[in-house]
């Protein structure tokens, strides 16, 4: 190895280390990273802004604006409570109708986003029918994250993937959103077997759910039916981007510029929404990963990859998708994620057909964050929301659950994947 | 957004009670506190909003009667004449009788309200407290004539206050 490499492994190192075991605020060991890279002359700055997915940021940024504006019309709290009184106020279509919308809506918006919007209306109407909220939450958990999976801007590795990979909204549907169907459908039946007999409630408490008035929740039915409109038309501007040769972050970016123009909301306000941490943290990311391949390390790691599995897309497939999957489910996926792109990239230089590849690393990062409760931010976030209600999800508690879940949803994963491209 | 989800629940749960508007803004909460000295705290809260309005509220030693809105001059001066007045009364020997008092009526406030609130209280002891607390008011309101009025920004002896007989 020359130095160069030896200095910019260590940077790589330090900097994953520093993020993963949490001594140092994650944005600010991305940044520090980046900053030792460029300093230590690895990197110039023209190469590092090169390495930096502006589309992958655009689409958070883009989406986070949106959801800030669309949040202020009342309409995800006006879905929770509609949901709810549909499912009569019975404990288990409700949960049945939380899993679904959780997971829908994670499809569209970031699992931490959707965690937030669903998990206070969670905890309200589980109060009402005074039964244990854990069960709610943890399905919900595991369904942002299954959700998240299905569609290119669902979560953020799939972000990175769709951009790197050139792949649209439509391949993600066709691929990894039938899997995640599957996954969530099979899923729902477990939980009915695991939780059915935890969810008995009175038939006084029903009514109350039922007496909720879902019209209260609509704080601003002028921009209740803006966002209704642009939340179609966003869904719509997803679906066929790439038939439209527009990048993602075009739809996002612009439908957060019409929402701003048109929702009569403070923009400094909804501005100061967007979680600039982590647009920070993804920047410093980018580059310190990006210094790795400016000098050949992610080279050699696909080369060395290729040889362990003789070239085989198959066993490459495999193997991804069950590395990712376990290292997601105790590790930050997106680190992960931006690690691997490069490399999956250089193997198809070898040769080899690398689209089956990019489902597998999407499948395995994001369904594997609902192996553990520090999987995925939506886990920490969501529990740590049960946690503050007096309601604690522990590491135990919720690996009981969510780690055979995730093995199971990684078996369906494979099934599928082999039936595609074997 | 993270920091808003117990606002969210709670928000959700008002407004199925009832509530017909609530409005919400950022803004930053500042926690000022004076150590006049003695174990005497002045403590005083004030947020600032985006469209800079402020909101002041004193904690410490007893809260203000009501918070208000001020601009920044305003909420300096404020906190400047109250630190003033404070030193200036620290020096008193009825000082802690006065802290006392203060307590006092905002336990009998809170009293009140918790009475009136909770129970049937007939009209005659009604009376009687507003009667009682009147004859409190006007005693108060004659010592305005009675007291010499102090001057807390002027060369007022520091060991001079008007709580002294």
């Amino acid at each position: 190895m020359t130095i160069q490499q030896i200095i910019a492994v260590v940077i790589f190192i330090v900097t994953m280390t520093a993020i993963m075991t949490e001594k140092v605020h994650r944005t600010v060991a991305a940044m520090t990273g980046a900053i030792l890279l460029l300093v230590t002359g690895i990197l110039s700055l023209d190469t590092a802004i090169g390495y930096v997915d502006v589309n992958t940021l655009g689409v958070l940024v883009g989406m986070m604006l949106f959801v800030g504006i669309v949040k202020n019309s009342g309409i995800f709290e006006y879905i929770a409570i509609k949901a709810a009184k549909l499912a009569k106020g019975r404990p288990w279509p409700i949960m049945v109708a939380f899993i679904v919308i959780t997971a829908v809506l994670s499809a569209f918006l970031d699992n931490v986003t959707t965690v937030l919007l669903v998990g206070p209306m969670t905890l309200a109407i589980t109060k009402m029918l005074n039964v244990n909220p854990i069960p709610y939450i943890m399905t919900q958990i595991m369904a942002s994250n299954i959700g998240g999976t299905a569609t290119l801007i669902g979560d953020p590795p799939n972000i990175m993937i769709g951009s790197a990979a050139d792949l649209g909204f439509g391949d993600f549907l066709l691929n990894t959103g039938m899997a995640s169907i599957i996954v969530l459908i099979i899923s729902i039946l477990c939980y009915y077997v695991l939780y059915r007999k935890q969810l008995i409630v009175d038939e006084a408490n029903i009514k109350k759910v039922m007496a909720l008035d879902e019209k209260k929740s609509i704080v601003n039915p002028a921009l209740m039916k803006k966002s209704i409109l642009m939340l179609c038309l966003v869904a719509l501007g997803f679906i066929l981007h790439s038939q439209l040769h527009l990048e993602s972050c075009y739809i996002s970016l612009s439908a957060a510029c019409i929402m701003l123009l048109i929702g009569k909301q403070d923009p400094e306000e909804i501005i100061a929404t967007v979680e600039w941490s982590t647009i920070l943290f993804f920047i410093g990311l980018f580059v310190v990963v990006g210094g790795l391949e400016q000098v050949g390390i992610i080279d050699s790691l696909a080369h060395g990859l290729v040889d362990i599995t003789g070239g085989n897309m198959l066993i490459t497939m495999m193997a991804i998708l069950w590395i990712a999957a376990i290292v997601s489910a105790f590790l930050d996926n997106i680190p992960f994620v931006a690690t691997l792109i490069p490399l999956i990239i250089t193997i198809g230089k070898t040769g080899m057909d690398i689209t089956p590849l990019w489902w597998a690393l999407s499948l395995g990062a994001c369904l594997g964050g609902n192996g553990t409760l520090i999987g995925a931010s939506a886990n920490v976030v969501l529990s740590g929301i049960s946690n503050k209600a007096g309601h604690k999800i522990t590491f135990a508690s919720y690996f009981k659950v969510g780690f055979p879940m995730m093995i199971l949803s990684i078996i369906i994963s494979s099934i599928f994947l082999l039936i595609r491209f074997a | 957004m993270k920091l808003s989800v117990s606002g969210d629940y709670i928000n959700m749960l008002l407004r199925q009670m009832g509530a017909t508007s609530i409005k919400h803004f950022d803004s930053k909460m500042n926690i000022v506190n004076f150590d006049l000295g003695d174990g005497l705290i002045v403590s005083y809260v004030y947020n600032v909003t985006r469209k800079n309005k402020y909101f002041l509220q004193r904690m410490r030693p007893y809260s203000l009667v009501e918070g208000f809105y001020a601009t920044e001059e305003e909420i300096i001066e404020f906190i400047r004449k109250d630190i003033a007045r404070f030193k200036n009364a620290k020096n008193s020997k009825n000082f802690n009788t006065f802290l006392l008092i203060s307590h006092l009526g905002h336990h009998v406030s809170s009293h009140i309200e918790e009475l009136f609130l909770n129970y049937n209280v007939p009209e005659e002891q009604m009376r009687k407290i507003e009667k009682e607390l009147e004859d409190s008011l006007y005693d108060i309101l004659e010592m305005f004539h009675k007291c010499e009025k102090i001057d807390v920004e002027g060369k007022q002896d520091e060991t001079n206050s008007n709580l002294d007989e």
